[in-house]
């Protein structure tokens, strides 16, 4: 078994790298037992959450790709122009535009961003080009709510934000697809401050939007859900909310979950707790089965010979349409990730190994444990030439812009490299700017990903869809002239607040 | 007959997260007074280690020809200046700073982390947890002027009665491995207690317990069926640290076996990645026929034999990590 987990897929060739290992499962006869194959990730199964979610009311959700989001809000072509040069962009631009064309891709560039509400992610921090995208996209939006449980660079670019209760100030629980285990999070403290449990601000909100629909007697606004038509009745949104007062908290919704899922066994919230963790059903071995709480779907082929969704019902590895012309995409032949002309070294970053989440990164205490502030992880040699020492405060640039970490030179980073644990918010760095200034990947689009009406080829942002880049670029480093120091008034910073 | 509880820590499987250090951290050492005390640290090695540059005063302290040596005490920033983050002024005040610690850290407690010795691809380090050893000629004890300190009959665990502690700081200048700590708010010395409130209960230290890696053995050195017998005495794969300084230490390690070099055309070599002399340095003489035998007990376990040292290592149970009273799952 190949545990991929997610990092592959962040290379703009991360597709190739997938079908090589695939591949290379199958020529060794690795494919369709057990301990064989390859898993990102093992994804719960989704009955439970659908008969909450959708409760009889059909397809309520629409759900971008955020590669394309990006490309089409974020002028893509631009980027990729400057970054990579007039050739590739404009190679990209055509994919794109005939995607688009063809209707194979939705056009989000059609409709003006006026609000966006924010909820369970920092986007401002993660997103590829990240300060780019603060620049370009989100300060343009008239409105922005964010619910949050920290101050994070997203909260500060908001006009509202709906403090959220922290772990173990709600009750909850967690499902991991790597362990069988169900997990309780349970409330050991109040939430802190006017910080609410993440539903009941939910709930709040669509019992004050249910009394406006009702007080302005608004009919059911009409809608196209990937081509169903549907009528949002905003006057009924508290008793959908609330499946008519059934769900009142996380609790309500952990406990509706537990009953209604497959493969969960069927005990109370306050047994879960007592309990801290039970295991699912049928979740022996490296995948689990057909009654385990986890999704089957990858294992039907295998297991049980439904024929896979490709052009030819079976594991596919060649690869042929007209509509991608370059041969080397037929079959998983090596292809070297993207650089940047004048930029030599290779700038990485996954998760912390030791998990400290990007809500907890300014934790006196385990920031006493690393380097007390942001680091970035330099080849001793590639340090010498450029005159750094270890602790010294270091700019990394490229053509799209630079941040400031601290250089931790180590002998695990070989020559050419530059890594760093990601996680970091902005607003830990010199004017507010993170890595996310120097990654200007956000609109690299995979030609192959755009192609629709291919077998299992076909856009769906659940499934299929364009992925966002974040490795294919270079960089350089330089020291900067600043020692590590106390925080003076005068710090030059980008002015977080919107023009 | 007294009895010793000891701790083995299989530096093969430590992956440097913290769980431990975090969990002692929250469970004893969260008062004021406590800030920079890490009962339980973990560092990387090779590296100048918690508190700064601990074994160069370690060499100068525990027991030399019979007598106790007085090692000197430690600059409080070697063990990482304590400081708070500029939330106020950033979030409330609306400076345009970024959020940082007011002071700046110059030394901390894994400073080092993944600072790796010797050239890529060869390069090498491991995280090596470090914790009070309660050690059986515990060098503290002995300097202590007002017999403030003692071993436990049933369990030799060394505390300091901090009733009758006056302060002197006599045991922080004797113990060679630094684990002794100050209170300035109450002026007492403080140290690891081994848990023993969860040990009278049957139930791990909070370091071992919580660890990930299931990587930290506790049980009786006199227990013959226990991990830490057959660790130590049976399979003589794990050994003590610095067993120079005299002192009889009670927690024992597993010497990292990190995978052989690589040679020019990028095979493995037979060459190992960490020098022998290193670990020599840090474990003595028992790490050559240790590293040999953890090698021979791989090998065997991957041509399908049967492996007792693979078996315990592994630890595929993790109730086979302890062996106090019964394990009790809470
Ligand atoms: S490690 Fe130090 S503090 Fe602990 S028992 Fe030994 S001498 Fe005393
Ligand atoms: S919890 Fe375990 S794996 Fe993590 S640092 Fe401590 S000893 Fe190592």
């Amino acid at each position: 078994m190949i545990y991929a987990g997610f990092r592959s897929c962040k290379w703009l060739h991360g597709d190739k790298l997938q079908r090589a290992w695939l591949l290379m499962c199958a020529l060794t006869g690795n494919t369709g037992r057990e301990g064989g194959g390859m898993q990102t990730t093992q994804l719960a199964n989704s009955d439970g959450v659908v008969k909450f979610a959708f409760a009889g009311l059909g397809p309520r959700a629409k759900i971008a790709a955020l590669s394309v989001w990006d490309y089409a809000r974020g002028d893509g072509k631009q980027l990729n122009a400057k970054t990579y040069g007039d050739k590739t962009a404009n190679h990209l631009d055509e994919h794109y535009r005939q995607a688009i064309g063809n209707g194979w891709l939705p056009d989000y560039g059609k409709t003006p961003w006026k609000m966006a509400f924010m909820a369970g992610h920092n986007t401002a921090n993660w997103r590829a080009s990240g300060t780019r995208f603060r620049e370009t996209v989100l300060a343009k939006v008239d409105t922005i709510v964010t619910m949050t449980p920290d101050m994070s660079v997203t909260a500060m670019y908001s006009d509202y934000v709906l403090p959220v209760a922290h772990h173990y100030e709600r009750q909850d629980f967690v499902m991991e697809g790597h362990t069988p285990f169900i997990q309780v999070l349970d409330r050991a403290v109040p939430p802190l401050g006017e910080s609410e449990d993440d539903w009941q601000i939910m709930a709040r909100l669509a019992k004050a939007i249910s009394a406006r629909a009702i007080a302005r007697e608004l009919e059911p606004v009409k809608d196209n859900i990937y081509g169903q038509p549907v009528a949002h009745d905003y006057r009924n949104l508290e008793q959908i909310f609330t499946l008519n007062g059934q769900i009142g908290s996380s609790r309500d919704i952990a406990q509706f979950l537990i009953d209604n899922s497959d493969g969960m066994p069927k005990i109370s919230f306050e047994e879960l707790a007592r309990r801290g963790f039970v295991r699912g059903d049928d979740s022996e071995g490296t995948q689990f089965g057909k009654k385990s709480p986890f999704s089957y779907q990858t294992l039907a082929s295998t297991q049980d010979k439904q024929p896979y969704a490709t052009l030819t019902g079976r594991q596919q590895f060649l690869f042929r349409s007209r509509l991608v012309s370059e041969g080397r995409e037929a079959l998983p032949v090596y292809v070297a990730p993207l650089a940047i002309e004048g930029y030599p070294l290779r700038l990485t970053m996954g998760h912390a190994r030791h998990g400290v989440h990007s809500i907890y990164r300014d934790d006196p205490f385990l920031l006493s444990l690393q380097r007390g502030e942001p680091d970035i992880h330099v080849n001793p040699g590639d340090a010498r030439l450029r005159r750094v020492k270890d602790g010294d405060l270091v700019r990394t640039f490229n053509s799209l812009g630079s941040f400031v970490a601290m250089a931790r030179v180590t002998a695990a980073i070989p020559s050419g490299s530059m890594f760093m644990f990601h996680g970091w918010d902005p607003m830990m760095f010199e004017g507010r700017q993170n890595f996310g200034a120097a990654i200007p990947t956000a609109a690299l689009l995979k030609p192959t990903s755009l192609v629709s009406q291919y077998g299992h080829l076909n856009y769906n942002p659940l499934e299929y869809a364009p992925n966002q880049t974040y490795h294919d670029y270079t960089v350089d480093f330089e020291r900067h002239d600043l020692k590590p120091s106390a925080p003076k008034s005068g710090d030059r910073s980008a002015a977080v607040a919107r023009s | 007959m007294p009895r010793q509880i000891a701790m083995v820590i299989d530096l093969n499987k430590c992956i440097g997260c913290q769980t431990c250090t975090a969990a002692c951290k929250s469970l004893w050492t969260d008062e004021a007074g406590q800030e920079n005390m890490l009962w339980n640290n973990v560092e990387t090695k090779p590296g100048p280690g918690y508190p700064k540059n601990w074994e160069e005063k370690g060499a100068r302290s525990g027991w030399k020809d019979g007598a106790i040596q007085l090692g000197g005490l430690h600059e409080d920033e070697d063990y990482g200046n304590v400081s708070t983050l500029n939330h106020e002024e950033v979030y409330f005040k609306g400076t345009e700073q970024r959020l940082q610690r007011k002071e700046p850290l110059r030394s901390g407690a894994n400073w080092d982390e993944d600072v790796s010795s010797g050239d890529f691809p060869n390069n090498y380090h491991f995280y090596m947890p470090r914790l009070c050893n309660h050690c059986t000629k515990p060098a503290c004890l002995e300097a202590c002027p007002v017999r403030a300190i003692y071993k436990r009959e049933q369990d030799g665990i060394v505390l300091v009665d901090q009733d009758k502690c006056v302060g002197t700081r006599m045991c922080n200048q004797a113990c060679p491995y630094d684990k002794v700590y100050f209170n300035h708010m109450v002026s007492k010395s403080q140290k690891c207690v081994f848990c023993f409130p969860r040990i009278e209960k049957g139930e791990a230290p909070a370091c071992a317990r919580q660890c990930p890696g299931r990587l930290r053995f506790v049980g009786y050195l006199d227990d013959l069926d226990g991990p830490i017998a057959k660790l130590v005495h049976k399979l003589k794969v794990a050994l003590p640290l610095h067993a120079e300084y005299g002192t009889e230490p009670n927690v024992y390690y597993v010497p990292p076996l990190l995978p052989q070099t690589f040679d020019e055309e990028g095979r493995f070599s037979d060459r190992s990645r960490v020098p022998l002399e290193y670990l020599q340095g840090l474990f003595g003489a028992g790490v050559e026929p240790a590293l040999a035998t953890i090698a021979a007990e791989m090998a065997r376990r991957k041509s399908g034999e049967p492996s007792e040292l693979m078996d315990l290592l592994i630890a595929k149970d993790w109730k086979s990590l302890f062996k106090i009273k019964d394990v009790q799952l809470v």
